[in-house]
């Protein structure tokens, strides 16, 4: 039942950043700074801290498979990006106790390293037209995520607590 | 034991990331149709996006326009006047066009095929949420008639092609996602038409580049780019943009111009797919094998 509840919040994320985040952003930031939506990655690094980063290695699998089949020109980029970044964010909180400013940090260097990855897979294959790499062009992508993340933590947080025994800690 | 385990959980972390590579090595290239899985996926997902995404359009269109109530007297002057100079413009437009005709007649030419073409309205249901792949999705597919590599133009002008479609839905690829063989033959126009081809685009400015155009050409900002119509399923005539910047190439051999395109790439609703009358044969022609080989002297 919570687990269903889980999978349409996610597929509701992933519907709206397609669509209703697309008109949002044309008519508010323009194109005056590039944000890209990625609600749906912050959800998967907030299930990885709270339920087990196995889980949400194979979440994150299947969401990042769904951007490739709908809008990517090559299968695998996010989905190999969406897996890796919540399960490696978890993996680094093995020592450290959760708490909201650790957990926003952790999503922002998550959203940004998921960029540069994102940016690595497309060059590889050839994909970003000849752009080269700027460092500075992804900040603002990882603020904002991080400033909606902050927003939605409290009632996430506590949804994600009622689901299971908290960060049940895994084998390595 | 758990020697072993380790050593196998490495080989399927090698083969997975192995698999990755190859799917997205097979995946990279275009496909224009796409495999079935995928237009269950494409299809069924346009479903709901289409549903989201045009009440959220009509609210975003609603808060635009009470921005717009504001300075709609000042643009209410400015457009009166150029209506005038329109009217104008649609008579000498018809006399030109009847002068036109009776000289083809004169001369027994017939109409260029090149900018005949049909369209097919469509309505826009989701864009990429990403940097690199500019793609729009429409809710027009294969069932439709929609086939790949057509043109999509707003109103205002070209914007893209359609680079792979579904049952019911299809994907555009828009001018701004040019760097991959998607070159567009086009015509400035000024005195006499330069052709050239616009292959690259600058996303620091948001301005189309298009490459190699002759030396002694006379190329301005301002001067209209349109399709050119040479190759490919583009129709001739297709606005593109305005030049803003010429400057010489790195060479000093031939000069770049700058072109900012007319439509707005950011919002975009309604598009129609553009049907070309006439399609150029792409094949390269072969020499046909003589037939009577050998018979002859």
């Amino acid at each position: 039942m919570k687990w269903g509840i889980l999978a349409t919040i996610l597929a509701g994320v992933f519907i709206m950043e397609g669509t209703v985040l697309q008109i949002f952003i044309a008519e508010v930031i323009g194109s005056a700074f590039h944000f890209l939506p990625r609600f749906g990655l912050i959800i998967i690094i907030f299930i990885s801290l709270y339920l087990g980063r196995r889980k949400a290695f194979f979440i994150g699998l299947v969401y990042g498979l769904f951007i490739d089949l709908l809008y990517g020109d090559v299968i695998g980029a996010y989905a190999f990006s969406m897996a890796v970044i919540p399960y490696l964010c978890a993996l680094a909180y093995q020592y450290f106790q959760l708490n909201v400013l650790l957990v926003l940090i952790t999503v922002f260097i998550g959203v940004y390293i998921h960029e540069i990855i994102g940016y690595g897979m497309l060059d590889l294959f050839g994909l970003t037209g000849g752009e080269s790499f700027d460092w500075s062009q992804y900040i603002p992508t990882a603020f904002l995520n991080t400033f909606i993340a902050a927003i939605i933590y409290r009632p996430l947080t506590s949804f994600l607590e009622t689901m299971g025994e908290r960060r049940i800690d895994e084998a390595v | 034991m758990s020697n072993f385990f380790l050593k196998r959980r490495l080989l399927a972390l090698l083969v997975s990331l192995i698999l990755l590579v190859i799917i997205m090595g097979i995946t990279v290239n275009d496909r224009p149709y796409p495999s079935w899985p995928e237009r269950f996926i494409r299809d069924s997902f346009s479903l709901v996006q289409g549903v989201v995404y045009k009440p959220a359009y009509a609210v975003a269109g609603f808060f635009e326009n009470i921005k717009h109530m504001y300075s709609a007297f000042e643009e209410n002057k400015g457009l009166k006047q150029k209506m005038e100079e329109y009217t104008q413009m649609s008579a000498d437009l018809q006399e030109l066009k009847i002068e036109n005709e009776q000289l083809r007649d004169m001369l027994d030419a017939k109409e260029s095929k090149l900018s005949d073409y049909k369209v097919r309205a469509a309505e826009v249901i989701a864009r990429s949420p990403e940097r690199w792949n500019h793609t729009v999705i429409i809710d027009r597919g294969e069932k439709d008639g929609i086939e790949p590599n057509m043109a999509v133009i707003t109103p205002k002008g070209y914007i893209g092609r359609v680079q792979s479609v579904s049952n019911y839905s299809s994907q555009v690829e828009l001018v701004t996602d040019i760097e991959r063989g998607n070159h567009i033959g086009a015509i400035i126009q000024g005195k006499e038409h330069i052709f050239g081809v616009v292959e690259g685009y600058d996303p620091k400015n948001n301005l189309l580049i298009m490459r190699k155009i002759p030396m002694q050409s006379e190329v301005s900002p301002g001067q209209l780019v349109i399709t050119s119509g040479l190759g490919g399923t583009v129709p001739k005539g297709l606005v593109m943009g305005e030049i803003v910047a010429v400057r010489m190439d790195d060479q000093f051999l031939t000069k770049d111009a700058f072109i900012k395109p007319n439509a707005d790439l950011q919002k975009i609703e309604k598009v129609f797919v553009v049907e070309r009358s006439f399609v150029p044969p792409t094949e390269i022609p072969v020499p046909k094998p003589t037939e009577e080989g050998g018979t002859g002297s």
